[in-house]
């Protein structure tokens, strides 16, 4: 496998907008959850139990993508506060043969 | 208030919160951990970064199992401390194949009391305080597709050594009362005794990808047990290799449905079969059967 070029952790931007993300297992066996927030890793943990992520993002558009591993069609729910601009998001996903992803743009 | 009751911690409220197991942040990097699990409470300072994690916590067994409550005090006499390195080399891309690779450390060093009655009688009770240690490593593989219906492959690897000493099983001591009559009273009388243990372990869970919730780890386990005694019959022979060895091949199979409110439910099966390939323990030669297991917020990769 080629070697890739790996994420790096978030940085605090000065004069943007508060986001906080949340990964929640709800049913089924979640294995991984990763998030990336305008291409930086800023959640790679187990999926058993509540992931979270608070900081801050530019004004501009941010591309968020979610990318959960578990196993058959287990589900899980993201949230999404971005406080002053938005009230808090959630949507519950079901994976897709042990695997789904979600890329938005906040 | 006497000076021994001042020095008396009840730790009630925090465990009753804290039950099952929490990790409280206290800096960006710092994290509080702890957890009750098998009738023990763990707790200490875990650092986290993104190649590191380090965590030092000791383990204590509660006083009341039924309330969850540890009493700290000038009688607490058995614990563990746990100090555990784990590094990380993960490949974590916004699309395609993820995998995450991770070598871990860990030493423990422990203290227990054990109460025996050499005579047989109850009324005269021996105490031996003794101290246990053990090293483990670990190295997990964990490659994932990265596609819906993608495989999912951990190969996991582990050697542990441990010098652990267990109190001596319980006999049946016969006493005659005043008035005649013969009683039996089950208790302890010989002193606790020493087993160095050296177990080299690798398991492979596999899961095809697919909706159905199956997947399937293999595992094959090889254990070194020693005496723990020496030629003269005193303890202290930290050598896993003079008693027996015996190799252990289980065949798991665990089903993880979609259970609303139960996230990380499996229920595993397998079959295994054990050999002993030299020395003499306490069980026949060749052993097997099935093992079943059930467990609640589990993962794929959480085996070892």
């Amino acid at each position: 496998m080629a070697k890739r070029n790996k994420p790096q952790a978030a940085e605090a931007v000065a004069g943007g907008r508060a986001l906080t993300l949340t990964l929640t297992p709800v049913a089924g066996m979640i294995n991984k959850f990763f998030a990336f927030a305008d291409h930086k890793l800023v959640i790679n943990g187990d999926g058993d139990k509540e992931r979270s992520w608070s900081g801050t993002i530019r004004e501009a558009q941010v591309p968020i993508k979610i990318r959960v591993f578990g196993i058959g069609a287990a589900r899980y729910r993201l949230g999404i506060d971005l406080p002053g601009t938005a009230d808090d998001q959630k949507i519950e996903l079901t994976l897709q043969g042990g695997y789904h992803e979600i890329s938005l743009t906040l | 208030m006497k000076f021994h009751l001042l020095f008396s911690a009840v730790l009630t409220a925090v465990i009753g919160y804290y039950a099952q197991g929490q990790t409280i942040p206290v800096t960006p990097y710092l994290n509080a951990t702890t957890s009750i699990k098998d009738g023990q409470i763990e707790v200490g300072p875990q650092i986290e970064r993104p190649r590191f994690s380090a965590r030092l916590t000791a383990r204590i067994p509660l006083t009341d199992k039924d309330n969850n409550m540890l009493q700290i005090d000038r009688y607490t006499s058995t614990g563990r401390g746990i100090f555990l390195f784990q590094y990380n080399l993960n490949d974590i891309p916004e699309t395609g194949p993820v995998q995450l690779k991770s070598l871990s450390i860990q030493v423990e060093a422990g203290r227990t009391k054990y109460e025996y009655f050499l005579t047989g009688d109850k009324d005269i009770k021996t105490h031996q305080s003794r101290n246990s240690y053990a090293l483990e490593g670990k190295y997990t593989n964990y490659w994932m597709r990265g596609l819906s219906n993608g495989k999912q492959i951990s190969l996991q690897g582990r050697v542990r050594y441990a010098s652990d000493w267990k109190a001596a099983d319980e006999v049946g001591v016969v006493t005659t009362r005043p008035d005649g009559l013969a009683t039996t009273t089950s208790m302890v009388v010989d002193p606790p005794n020493q087993k160095p243990t050296l177990s080299p372990a690798v398991a492979l869970a596999y899961y095809t990808g697919g909706n159905f919730p199956i997947y399937y780890t293999p595992a094959i386990y090889y254990n070194f047990v020693g005496k723990g005694k020496r030629d003269d019959g005193t303890y202290g022979n930290l050598s896993p290799l003079d008693k027996y060895q015996r190799l252990r091949i289980e065949g798991w199979i665990f089903f993880a449905p979609v259970v609303s409110g139960s996230p990380g439910f499996k229920f595993g099966v397998a079959p295994f079969w054990s050999v002993r390939t030299s020395g003499s323990d306490d069980l026949k030669k060749n052993e097997t059967g099935v093992m079943v297991t059930v467990k609640f917020g589990s993962t794929f990769q959480q085996f070892f």
